[in-house]
Protein backbone atom coordinates (compact mmCIF):
# COMPACT_ATOMS: atom_id res chain seq x y z
CA UNK A 1 0.00 0.00 0.00
CA UNK A 2 1.47 3.10 -1.14
CA UNK A 3 -1.28 6.03 -0.35
CA UNK A 4 -3.86 6.26 2.13
CA UNK A 5 -5.99 9.45 2.86
CA UNK A 6 -8.73 9.66 5.55
CA UNK A 7 -11.31 8.11 3.26
CA UNK A 8 -9.31 5.06 3.25
CA UNK A 9 -8.63 4.71 6.75
CA UNK A 10 -12.30 5.15 7.86
CA UNK A 11 -13.09 2.07 5.19
CA UNK A 12 -10.47 0.46 7.58
CA UNK A 13 -11.79 1.72 10.63
CA UNK A 14 -14.84 0.13 9.84
CA UNK A 15 -13.46 -3.45 8.98
CA UNK A 16 -11.64 -3.57 12.10
CA UNK A 17 -14.90 -2.04 14.19
CA UNK A 18 -16.58 -5.33 12.82
CA UNK A 19 -13.39 -7.75 13.00
CA UNK A 20 -12.89 -6.75 16.68
CA UNK A 21 -16.82 -6.83 18.18
CA UNK A 22 -16.42 -10.23 16.39
CA UNK A 23 -13.58 -11.46 18.80
CA UNK A 24 -10.99 -11.84 15.98
CA UNK A 25 -7.93 -9.77 15.28
CA UNK A 26 -6.23 -7.75 13.07
CA UNK A 27 -2.93 -6.49 11.99
CA UNK A 28 -1.96 -3.77 8.57
CA UNK A 29 1.54 -4.91 7.72
CA UNK A 30 4.35 -4.05 5.10
CA UNK A 31 2.58 0.11 5.23
CA UNK A 32 4.66 2.63 3.23
CA UNK A 33 6.49 4.48 6.02
CA UNK A 34 3.79 7.86 4.88
CA UNK A 35 0.79 5.31 5.04
CA UNK A 36 2.37 4.37 8.73
CA UNK A 37 2.39 7.74 9.54
CA UNK A 38 -0.97 8.70 8.21
CA UNK A 39 -2.27 5.53 10.11
CA UNK A 40 -0.21 6.98 13.33
CA UNK A 41 -1.65 10.33 13.25
CA UNK A 42 -5.38 9.31 13.60
CA UNK A 43 -5.35 6.63 15.64
CA UNK A 44 -5.67 3.82 14.09
CA UNK A 45 -2.13 2.44 15.34
CA UNK A 46 -3.71 2.30 18.63
CA UNK A 47 -6.76 -0.38 18.05
CA UNK A 48 -5.11 -1.89 15.40
CA UNK A 49 -1.21 -3.26 15.45
CA UNK A 50 0.93 -1.78 12.71
CA UNK A 51 3.32 -4.39 11.58
CA UNK A 52 6.89 -4.38 8.94
CA UNK A 53 6.21 -7.75 7.60
CA UNK A 54 3.74 -9.99 7.28
CA UNK A 55 5.85 -12.28 9.48
CA UNK A 56 5.78 -10.13 12.58
CA UNK A 57 2.45 -9.43 12.17
CA UNK A 58 1.54 -12.98 12.14
CA UNK A 59 3.62 -14.45 14.94
CA UNK A 60 2.07 -11.19 16.87
CA UNK A 61 -1.37 -12.43 16.14
CA UNK A 62 -0.77 -16.19 16.63
CA UNK A 63 1.03 -15.53 20.04
CA UNK A 64 -2.22 -13.57 21.18
CA UNK A 65 -4.96 -16.29 19.72
CA UNK A 66 -2.68 -18.76 21.95
CA UNK A 67 -2.99 -16.68 25.29
CA UNK A 68 -7.30 -16.21 24.49
CA UNK A 69 -7.36 -19.93 23.99
CA UNK A 70 -5.72 -20.49 26.98
CA UNK A 71 -7.40 -17.98 29.33
CA UNK A 72 -10.75 -19.28 27.75
CA UNK A 73 -10.02 -23.14 28.23
CA UNK B 1 15.20 22.88 -4.06
CA UNK B 2 18.41 23.83 -4.83
CA UNK B 3 19.14 23.76 -9.25
CA UNK B 4 14.92 23.86 -9.51
CA UNK B 5 14.00 27.60 -10.35
CA UNK B 6 10.65 29.32 -8.88
CA UNK B 7 7.64 27.32 -11.23
CA UNK B 8 3.70 27.37 -10.78
CA UNK B 9 1.22 24.93 -12.17
CA UNK B 10 -2.23 25.62 -11.90
CA UNK B 11 -5.57 23.95 -12.84
CA UNK B 12 -9.23 24.46 -12.13
CA UNK B 13 -11.74 21.75 -11.27
CA UNK B 14 -15.27 20.91 -11.33
CA UNK B 15 -16.95 20.33 -7.96
CA UNK B 16 -17.43 16.80 -8.14
CA UNK B 17 -16.52 13.45 -6.57
CA UNK B 18 -14.81 12.29 -9.41
CA UNK B 19 -12.81 15.28 -10.38
CA UNK B 20 -10.98 14.02 -7.05
CA UNK B 21 -9.22 11.65 -9.07
CA UNK B 22 -8.32 13.74 -12.21
CA UNK B 23 -7.04 15.92 -8.90
CA UNK B 24 -4.80 13.43 -7.97
CA UNK B 25 -3.60 12.05 -11.02
CA UNK B 26 -2.58 15.85 -12.34
CA UNK B 27 -0.79 16.25 -8.40
CA UNK B 28 1.30 13.32 -9.60
CA UNK B 29 2.54 13.98 -12.66
CA UNK B 30 2.85 17.90 -11.97
CA UNK B 31 4.96 17.02 -8.76
CA UNK B 32 7.57 14.77 -11.33
CA UNK B 33 7.92 17.51 -14.09
CA UNK B 34 8.44 19.95 -11.11
CA UNK B 35 11.00 17.19 -9.79
CA UNK B 36 9.66 17.26 -5.90
CA UNK B 37 10.80 14.66 -3.62
CA UNK B 38 8.50 11.67 -3.58
CA UNK B 39 7.62 12.43 0.40
CA UNK B 40 6.63 15.79 -0.94
CA UNK B 41 3.94 14.19 -3.55
CA UNK B 42 2.95 12.09 -0.88
CA UNK B 43 1.87 15.19 1.66
CA UNK B 44 0.03 17.11 -0.95
CA UNK B 45 -1.38 14.25 -2.81
CA UNK B 46 -2.84 13.50 1.07
CA UNK B 47 -3.72 17.36 1.70
CA UNK B 48 -5.03 17.97 -1.53
CA UNK B 49 -7.46 14.71 -1.41
CA UNK B 50 -8.61 16.02 2.20
CA UNK B 51 -9.50 19.70 0.96
CA UNK B 52 -11.46 18.26 -2.19
CA UNK B 53 -13.74 16.06 -1.04
CA UNK B 54 -14.24 18.24 2.10
CA UNK B 55 -14.89 21.25 -0.35
CA UNK B 56 -17.03 18.92 -2.24
CA UNK B 57 -18.92 16.94 0.08
CA UNK B 58 -19.79 19.48 3.04
CA UNK B 59 -19.13 22.70 1.12
CA UNK B 60 -21.13 22.20 -1.88
CA UNK B 61 -18.60 23.70 -4.00
CA UNK B 62 -19.07 23.88 -7.64
CA UNK B 63 -15.67 24.90 -8.62
CA UNK B 64 -12.04 23.95 -7.37
CA UNK B 65 -8.49 25.41 -8.36
CA UNK B 66 -5.06 24.21 -7.35
CA UNK B 67 -1.86 25.71 -7.84
CA UNK B 68 1.42 24.59 -7.13
CA UNK B 69 4.63 26.70 -6.45
CA UNK B 70 8.06 25.30 -6.32
CA UNK B 71 10.00 28.33 -4.17
CA UNK B 72 13.79 28.46 -2.98
CA UNK B 73 13.12 26.78 0.76
CA UNK B 74 9.84 24.33 -0.19
CA UNK B 75 6.60 24.44 -2.01
CA UNK B 76 3.81 26.51 -2.21
CA UNK B 77 0.11 25.29 -2.65
CA UNK B 78 -2.80 27.22 -2.86
CA UNK B 79 -6.40 25.45 -2.99
CA UNK B 80 -9.64 27.54 -4.14
CA UNK B 81 -13.26 26.51 -3.77
CA UNK B 82 -16.05 28.44 -3.95
CA UNK B 83 -17.95 26.67 -1.21
CA UNK B 84 -19.32 27.47 2.05
CA UNK B 85 -16.77 28.86 4.16
CA UNK B 86 -14.46 26.45 6.14
CA UNK B 87 -11.49 27.54 7.74
CA UNK B 88 -9.05 24.54 8.26
CA UNK B 89 -6.27 26.14 10.24
CA UNK B 90 -9.06 26.34 13.07
CA UNK B 91 -10.82 22.95 12.18
CA UNK B 92 -11.10 20.43 14.95
CA UNK B 93 -8.55 17.62 15.08
CA UNK B 94 -10.15 14.53 15.93
CA UNK B 95 -8.59 11.30 16.08
CA UNK B 96 -9.79 7.13 16.36
CA UNK B 97 -10.06 6.15 19.89
CA UNK B 98 -11.30 3.69 22.14
CA UNK B 99 -13.74 2.33 22.64
CA UNK B 100 -14.20 1.35 19.04
CA UNK B 101 -18.42 1.43 19.14
CA UNK B 102 -18.09 5.05 19.71
CA UNK B 103 -15.98 5.29 16.22
CA UNK B 104 -17.84 8.28 14.20
CA UNK B 105 -17.48 8.70 10.72
CA UNK B 106 -15.80 12.25 9.08
CA UNK B 107 -13.81 14.93 10.74
CA UNK B 108 -10.65 13.13 10.76
CA UNK B 109 -8.81 14.98 7.48
CA UNK B 110 -7.77 18.01 9.20
CA UNK B 111 -5.57 16.94 11.77
CA UNK B 112 -3.48 15.13 8.40
CA UNK B 113 -3.37 18.93 6.73
CA UNK B 114 -1.68 20.06 10.40
CA UNK B 115 0.48 16.96 10.39
CA UNK B 116 1.50 16.99 6.88
CA UNK B 117 2.00 20.72 5.87
CA UNK B 118 5.11 23.14 7.22
CA UNK B 119 2.22 26.18 7.39
CA UNK B 120 -1.11 26.71 6.50
CA UNK B 121 -3.01 30.11 6.14
CA UNK B 122 -6.35 30.96 5.02
CA UNK B 123 -8.45 33.46 4.44
CA UNK B 124 -12.19 34.08 2.50
CA UNK B 125 -12.16 36.51 -0.68
CA UNK B 126 -15.06 37.04 -2.59
CA UNK B 127 -17.11 33.97 -1.96
CA UNK B 128 -13.98 31.57 -2.03
CA UNK B 129 -12.31 30.03 0.28
CA UNK B 130 -8.29 30.15 -0.07
CA UNK B 131 -6.07 28.42 1.86
CA UNK B 132 -2.14 28.02 0.97
CA UNK B 133 -0.31 24.85 2.08
CA UNK B 134 3.30 24.86 2.64
CA UNK B 135 5.64 21.88 2.26
CA UNK B 136 8.99 21.20 2.53
CA UNK B 137 10.34 19.71 -0.92
CA UNK B 138 13.33 18.06 -0.14
CA UNK B 139 11.72 16.07 2.82
CA UNK B 140 12.58 12.13 2.53
CA UNK B 141 15.49 12.95 -0.16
Amino acid sequence: MSFIASLGVRTLMVSAETIIHRGADMAVCGADENVAKVLRSMGFNEIVGLYPDFTSAAAVLIERRAEFKNRTE
Amino acid sequence: MSGLGTKTRSRDFPGTVEAASDAEAWIAAESRALGLARDAEFAINLCLEELFLNAVQHGCANRASISIRTEPDGVRVEFVDDGAPFDPTVAPVRRIERPTKDFQIGGYGMGLLKQFSRHMSYWRDGGHNRLVLEFDANAGR
